[in-house]
């Protein structure tokens, strides 16, 4: 076979080298004699510590030897990505060796990724003075030293992400007043933030704010106009406060939002593709209306049911209803027959997590006049209120597939197999008292046609669900998870 | 122009082996070379491309009006690629990857050689060598000064020695 490869034009060869990770780029170099020193052709270099396998020393060693292959050969360097657990004498290298050297070498883009070495290892403020900084991530930096942030001069950085970190409210002012071409912001756990204002930065597509935990009131302010994901875990959110047209957005997360979701409804998500609401308690009772006609998956996440509108969605949606508690609510049932109403023509999988719940009387009567036809449902609750939990579900929609959690795998198998399969009463001795079961019978009985019973090994893929007789998995029911395809009657 | 008649443009490339392609000009000028040859005029009549051949020409032809009918969607134009390069042996991948460079088109250029590199990943050189036909001209003295001073990128990889 002819050796091809090695007489590609050097402009080739160094494109394919810059998609080898670094050391598979490097190990080229044993080759043959033509490869020895072209690795080094590659515009870019890469130093990930956790692959790396030898001491810090050596770690250091390898990044010095490199850029100086690249200086000795007169070589373009163009991007420089680090990333490691800090400690002083890496950082006393970085500013004094490596930043001069890439700098030299024509490095537009260094992106560096670091964690703090020691817990009482100070921000370190001087990577703000690397003017060709371009994606920057701190994380656990959190030493009460503050000396803050003076200068920043990385005006072109694209990415900053803060994780854990004891910046300030001036700090991120800062930030954003010197780098206006930042488009991928992160801010998450520092403590210290109580207030965001990125109204300045006008090219921002991406925003991760997620700082509920620390302060009760804080404040963001963001230009909103050209986000395109925004996941958002802040009591207060105001973002959205001007409605109107969200042109770019394809993903938004709120998370915790306790105030200023109020103008949702006001706004117009033309690509939004993925929406996802977790506990936000200001859209409980609130009615909400969601105009986003390209949205591919809805997810929630709460502890009530909310009042929540789709406009007309194009194509196939799917939506993701998790319910954790919500029967001890009132009312939640006609609630959730409005909102199943509202996810007409979606696939809804509906995950009711009740653990704990240990009332008898959760359900309620409410017959949904049309009842739903949705994909699955997922159900972990007590035996005991098993049926009451149930009988009110089955009252306002017909899953496809039934999953069911209860207090151990035998009773749940067991319980279920009398209320979908076996007419007459179950005979378990393990089984409690189970209260309404005569009327989920009677409900069953005048519309399920037939309930197939599937089990699968644990670690097996969604694919290798399979038929199988009660008793054979009563076998080996530890290593399985077991559901019910239901089938029901036309009406 | 296209634009003032409405009608779509049609180039005629021809390969170093004489033969002829039709092409939308639309399609065409995601390769910067013939979209030089278009903006300074020189496009009137057959485009003549010397340094690829008729097997190759028709295949990035093929690529070009397969991406080009793909709206503003980066993900739907990877998954085009990735299907496009996924039945391709390297004597082809080593064909495109030239005319890419030759026609100065730089999404096929990193696609095809981000797949090539995919074939060396976590591959031994011993399997590398015999993949591509590398031929090793070290001195066994030579190769292990080489493998001495490289010696933490040998480390921690895990190899597909010998398939």
């Amino acid at each position: 076979m002819d050796d091809r490869i090695s007489y590609l034009p050097g402009d080739v060869l160094r494109v394919i080298l810059y998609f080898l990770p670094q050391k598979e780029a490097a190990r080229t170099s044993v080759l043959s004699t033509a490869w020895r020193n072209l690795w080094i052709r590659r515009k870019n270099l890469e130093f990930f510590e956790s692959k790396f396998k030898r001491s810090k020393e050596e770690f250091r060693h390898v990044i010095d030897d490199s850029l100086r292959r690249y200086h000795d050969s007169a070589m373009y360097l163009e991007e420089f990505t680090l990333s490691t657990a800090l400690d002083d004498e890496t950082l006393q290298h970085l500013q004094t060796f490596w930043i001069p050297r890439i700098e030299q070498l024509g490095g537009k883009k260094i992106s560096l990724i670091f964690e703090s070495q020691d817990a009482d290892m100070n921000i370190p403020y001087v990577l703000f003075e690397i003017v060709q900084l371009y994606s920057l991530r701190l994380e656990k930096f959190t030493d009460s030293h503050l000396q803050g942030l003076n200068l920043v001069a990385c005006v072109n950085l694209r990415m900053i992400a803060l994780v854990d970190v004891d910046v300030t409210n001036k700090d991120l002012e800062n930030i954003a007043n010197s780098c206006p071409l930042l488009e991928n912001v992160t801010v998450q756990h520092c403590r210290m933030v109580s207030r965001l204002n990125f109204d300045v930065l006008h090219h921002l597509k991406t925003l991760c704010f997620e700082n509920y935990e620390f302060h009760e009131q804080q404040s963001f302010e963001v230009y909103v106009w050209n986000l395109e994901t925004a996941v958002i875990g802040s009591n207060i959110c105001d973002i959205f406060k001007m409605g109107g047209s969200l042109l770019h957005m394809t993903e938004l997360s709120l998370n915790h939002v306790m105030e200023g979701l109020r103008n949702l409804s006001n706004c117009y998500f033309p690509c939004l593709h993925f929406l996802r609401i977790t506990n936000c308690h200001c859209l409980s009772g609130v009615d909400t209306a969601v105009n986003a006609p390209n949205l591919v998956l809805f997810e929630y996440k709460g502890q009530f049911v909310p009042k929540i509108k789709f406009a007309q969605i194009i194509n196939q949606w799917d939506s993701k209803i998790q319910l954790l508690k919500t029967s001890s609510s009132g009312e939640w049932l006609p609630k959730l027959a409005e909102l199943l109403q509202c996810l007409e023509g979606s696939n809804v999988y509906l995950i009711m997590d009740h653990n704990d719940i240990r009332k008898e009387h959760i359900f309620e009567r409410t017959r949904a006049s049309n009842k739903q036809v949705i994909e699955s449902l997922s159900v972990r609750c007590d035996l005991s209120v098993a049926s009451s939990l149930f009988l009110s579900v089955f009252l306002v929609c017909k899953p496809k597939i039934l999953y069911y959690i209860g207090d151990d795998r035998v009773t749940s198998v067991a319980y279920l197999w009398g209320i979908l399969k076996e007419e007459g009463n179950i005979k378990h001795e393990s089984l409690p008292r189970i209260l309404e079961f005569q009327e989920i019978r009677e409900l069953l009985l005048e519309e399920l046609e037939e309930a197939n019973f599937q089990i699968k090994k644990k670690w097996n893929r969604e694919k290798d669900w399979h038929s199988c007789p009660l008793f054979e998995h009563l076998m080996s029911y530890k290593l399985s998870h077991f559901r019910f395809i239901l089938k029901w009657k036309e009406t | 122009m296209a634009a003032e008649t409405g009608t779509p443009t049609t180039l005629t490339l021809k390969s170093n082996d004489d033969e002829l392609f039709s092409v939308a000009e639309s399609a065409a000028i995601l390769s910067v070379t013939i979209r030089n040859m278009v903006e300074d005029g020189c496009a009137g009549g057959v485009i003549p491309l010397d340094n690829v051949d008729g097997k190759t020409l028709a295949s990035v032809i093929t690529y070009m009006n397969g991406i080009s009918a793909i709206p503003a969607d980066e993900e739907k134009k990877k998954s085009y690629r990735d299907k496009f390069l996924s039945d391709k042996d390297f004597e082809t991948l080593a064909d495109m990857v030239l005319a890419a460079n030759y026609l100065n088109m730089s999404c096929l250029m990193d696609a095809v050689s981000a797949k090539i590199a995919q074939v060396m990943e976590k591959k031994s050189v011993g399997w590398v060598r015999r993949k591509f036909g590398i031929e090793n001209d070290y001195t066994p003295e030579e190769e292990a000064a080489v493998k001495e001073e490289h010696k933490w990128t040998f480390e921690g990889v895990e190899t597909d020695d010998d398939n």
